[in-house]
């Protein structure tokens, strides 16, 4: 047994003796912990929750304005609506030779707060989750006809609907929105859980978006003109814009001359965007809130190492005694500020263990929750090397903050020697 | 006993003097010596610089003036460390009171040494073949009865915690047990049932004894009886052998 591994020993053993007063301050290494770890974890989560919704698509195109905006409604379903696209130039586009795939999405209604999204057949055929997981029906049948619904996995689950259900869709998606209660939907399909936003979204395809609309102008009904549900068919269901088309090309390479090309096309003026470019501006969005936090964070665990930096010094006059005694023994002065430091560096080590199994825990319990209500898919992976680096700087503050008991210790034990002051 | 004259002096001050700084001195000692399996009671009332003496000897402050052997080592000649080792070596201290670490129990406290000194560690284990076998022994050879081992030393009686100290001193066999006022916390009945029971286990361990107290009571039961205020003097201006005494 080493010298060190006996200090070790009796650092351990000691603290444990005043457990009472220590085991606030672990409470607070622990917080901290939870706080850093946590923060870097659902950061981590939340972009790759963004990434992987849009993996498999190389090009959005709609409307020209801000690129942020279209991806994250067109995809994500936030934000507001910004202008649609011809569904002409939508049909022209799906045409060019380097396009492998498009999936049209129509935005605007929702039902009890959640999306509706009109598409097409493509969806099920050519959207991508991930990098190659396209979007699984676990119950019933993809939508074939009019006034036919699919619902993901949350909608399904939170509204408590099963296929058979019958639903009514709302206009916008504002607080009181206007019902298109005369045209009811029914629900023929439910989705698998995909951790994106696919799960808190209703699927219908166009032409029924287009049916409900039909005898509405500029966002109300028109007056004295009623088109009842097994009438609509007369009329011609071909939508006249979309919001937004996603695109799939053969070939990736391709994807800043497709892009170029779209954008410079006669005609109507359109934006074609990588989703990740998007997304990198809107993580250097996001960016400048995770540093704020993280400084409030780092702040605290600052706050809690003083803490236990306080704590022990605090401890530390009853303590010469002791340190006599193992002076006495044979201890050097070096061994007095070792043996005191261990024990704030026993209780980080114990903090970011028990800070980390904190943590665990609640991205058990409150995956779920996350999922629900925040889309964000929160994965049990390992410590991340930037999470090693953040568990390690909390070690390395808490040997500092062990460090001005340790030396206060080795002033005492100089000064005091074989003397026991009372 | 000629063996013993052979060797070297256990400890030995040689005119040493030593001054807290801007302080007249408070050690001024022409020669102090315990030879090996020697027992020296040193009287001298508080305040008298019994504890400049433990620091001296334990090698954790140097003289101005003189030096302090132990053994065949000058402290003086050696660095911080050297000394604090030699100290663990060499030196079982027990101290008035607070001897004992309250978070260990009773067998942890005894076993201490061990964990600070390779040499004490080593010992003990040639002694009864492990160090916590080592501890056992002085334990029962102290009149602490088994039940008691596993205890916290903060659940023991003040007589009780002076002898879990002197099997921590004598564990590994340091030539040297050094102890200060070590009865002033016992009553009137312990103290001399300590002091027995001290120095018949520092005489099956062969330990030299530099027992410092003000209760001269306790003089008669040590081969040497010495007074703190004499120091100054010849050490041989009252040495009183055992030898003589009989």
């Amino acid at each position: 047994m080493s010298r060190l591994q006996s200090l070790l020993i009796l650092a351990a053993k000691s603290a444990w003796n005043r457990r009472g007063t220590l085991s606030l301050v672990l409470l607070s290494v622990i917080v901290s912990t939870v706080l850093l770890l946590g923060l870097e974890r659902l950061k981590t989560q939340v972009r790759q929750s963004f990434v992987r919704s849009i993996a498999g698509t190389d090009l959005v195109i709609g409307a020209r304005g801000s690129s942020l905006q279209l991806v994250l409604y067109a995809v994500f379903h936030l934000g507001g609506a910004s202008n649609n696209m011809g569904w002409d130039k939508a049909m022209e586009i799906s045409q060019y030779p380097e396009v492998a795939w498009t999936v049209p999405i129509s935005l605007g209604d929702s039902h009890r707060g959640f999306p509706v999204v009109a598409t097409d057949e493509n969806f099920w055929s050519r959207y991508r989750i991930r990098r190659d997981e396209p979007v699984k029906i676990i119950q019933g049948r993809a939508f074939e006809d009019l006034f036919e619904a699919v619902l993901g996995s949350e909608v399904a689950a939170g509204l408590g609907y099963k296929t058979g259900d019958s639903i009514i869709l709302s206009h916008g998606g504002g607080e009181r929105p206007r019902a298109h209660d005369d045209k009811p939907f029914q629900v023929v399909g439910i989705l698998a859980p995909t951790g994106s936003p696919v799960d808190r979204s209703l699927y219908i395809n166009l032409a029924s978006m287009e049916a409900v609309h039909i005898d509405w102008r500029g966002g109300a009904p028109l007056p004295g003109f009623k088109v009842r549900a097994e009438d609509v068919r007369k009329f011609n269901l071909t939508p006249k814009s979309i919001t937004a088309l996603l695109t799939g090309l053969h070939n990736r390479r391709q994807v800043f001359s497709v892009q170029s090309k779209i954008q410079s096309a006669q005609g109507e003026a359109l934006s074609a965007v990588l989703p990740g470019v998007a997304l990198d501006q809107l993580f250097q969005l996001l960016g400048t809130g995770e540093k704020v936090l993280l400084l409030v964070s780092a702040l605290v665990t600052v706050t809690g190492l003083l803490g236990l930096a306080a704590t022990i010094l605090a401890g530390l006059g009853e303590r010469r005694r002791e340190l006599a005694v193992l002076r006495s023994l044979g201890a050097r002065p070096l061994d007095v500020v070792i043996l005191i430091t261990l024990e704030s560096l026993w209780l980080t080590v114990l903090g970011i263990l028990a800070g980390a199994a904190v943590l665990t825990g609640i991205l058990i319990f409150s995956g779920p929750f996350l999922l629900t209500h925040y889309g964000v898919a929160t994965e049990l992976t390992g410590p991340t090397g930037r999470e090693w680096l953040i568990a390690g700087g909390i070690l390395l503050a808490g040997l500092l903050a062990g460090l001005g008991p340790g030396l206060r210790a080795y002033f005492f034990s100089l000064n005091d020697g074989l003397n026991r002051p009372v | 006993m000629t063996d013993r004259i052979s060797q070297p002096p256990t400890v030995r001050l040689q005119n040493v003097s030593f001054a807290w700084p801007g302080q007249a001195p408070i050690i001024d000692i022409q020669e102090l010596t315990v030879n090996p399996g020697e027992t020296v009671f040193l009287a001298g009332p508080s305040g008298s610089g019994k504890s400049t003496l433990l620091n001296l000897i334990g090698g954790l402050i140097l003289p101005q003036k003189g030096d302090v052997f132990l053994g065949d080592l000058t402290l003086s000649s050696l660095s911080g460390p050297a000394r604090d080792r030699l100290r663990g070596d060499r030196i079982g201290f027990i101290f008035q009171e607070f001897n004992l670490l309250p978070y260990l129990s009773v067998e942890d406290n005894v076993t201490l040494p061990a964990r600070l000194s390779l040499l004490r560690r080593r010992r003990a284990q040639e002694a009864f073949g492990s160090v916590q076998k080592s501890a056992q022994a002085l334990l029962t050879g102290l009149d602490l009865e088994e039940s008691l081992w596993s205890r916290k030393v903060t659940a023991l009686s003040a007589g009780q915690r002076q002898r879990v100290a002197a099997a921590r001193a004598l564990l590994g066999r340091p030539p040297l047990i050094m102890a200060d006022e070590p009865t002033s916390a016992l009553d009137a009945d312990h103290r001399l049932a300590f002091v027995d029971l001290l120095l018949s286990e520092s005489r099956k361990a062969g330990a030299g004894v530099l027992f410092v107290s003000h209760d001269r009571s306790l003089a008669d039961r040590f081969s040497v009886s010495l007074s703190f205020s004499s120091l100054g003097l010849k050490q041989s201006d009252n040495y009183t052998p055992a030898e003589a005494q009989k």
